[in-house]
């Protein structure tokens, strides 16, 4: 069962998580991230408030999507990450490259 | 009142077959395990670096490989917990990997950089196909760098 719910309007695309973005999902979700960037999307928004837990190969995806948008001139923002996800994301260095920010609850803290 | 506090050497095993949905799998039994043990932070560093330490053993220990294994064993001791992975393949010149991280853009290369900054000490086997990785109960997990 997929783990998440991919949406687009016009070059608008939503990727709401609904559970981890590990190994086991990352194949499953990177078609459907090809299928909605072949048929237009170029901002991309993640939503990860479901998500408690991002492996190496969870990271690798974002990247290489983020990198994809960025050769066709579009952009991309993952929104409503965990404190823990947070802290992971700027410890390797990417959270200024993926455009991060945290969880509502989180900000002001 | 927890069961990891009472029994600090309490021993966790299992073993799957080599598919990442069986990784999954056991990182959520893993993740229900450690929920009442009040470990904080230590709880998502365990539970990544068994992702990572499982995937690694399934897709590039075993290769995905139908009649091999995978054993994941935690042990609980009062200021660590031991977090070890053993595959059945060839396994790699560990020696040869950097535990730096790699470029922003790469997709690809981060595991055993993971190793470095959730761990507080990382041990291969000679062979390469067995990971141990001592995790603080105590201490805040992902190093600033």
């Amino acid at each position: 069962m997929a783990s998440y719910v991919v949406e687009q309007k016009d070059t608008q695309g939503f990727v709401r998580l609904t559970g981890d973005l590990t190994a086991g999902l990352v194949p499953d979700l990177q078609i459907a991230l090809k299928s909605l960037l072949d048929e237009g999307a170029t901002d991309l928004l993640f939503d990860l408030e479901k998500t408690v837990m991002l492996d190496s190969s969870g990271m690798g995806l974002l990247i290489a999507t983020s990198n994809s948008l960025a050769r066709a001139g579009g952009r991309m923002k993952v929104t409503n990450v965990s404190p823990d996800i947070l802290r992971l994301l700027q410890c390797m260095r990417l959270a200024a490259r993926l455009n991060v920010s945290g969880s509502e609850s989180n900000r002001g803290s | 009142m927890t069961l990891l506090r009472t029994a600090p050497t309490k021993v966790f095993r299992r073993e799957i077959h080599s598919e990442l949905a069986e990784a999954d799998l056991l990182c959520a039994e893993i993740r229900e395990l450690l929920a009442p043990a009040d470990l904080n932070e230590a709880c998502f560093a365990v539970e990544l670096l068994a992702h990572e330490s499982l995937s690694n053993a399934v897709i590039h220990g075993n290769q995905k490989s139908a009649d091999k294994r995978v054993l994941l064993e935690l042990r609980f001791g009062r200021n660590w917990i031991r977090l070890r992975v053993t595959d059945e393949g060839r396994g790699f010149e560990w020696r040869k990997e950097g535990l730096s991280i790699c470029d922003a853009a790469a997709t690809s290369g981060r595991g055993i950089a993971l190793y470095a900054l959730y761990a507080g000490r990382v041990q291969f086997s000679a062979r390469g196909n067995r990971v141990t990785l001592w995790i603080s109960r105590k201490e805040k997990s992902g190093k600033q760098s």
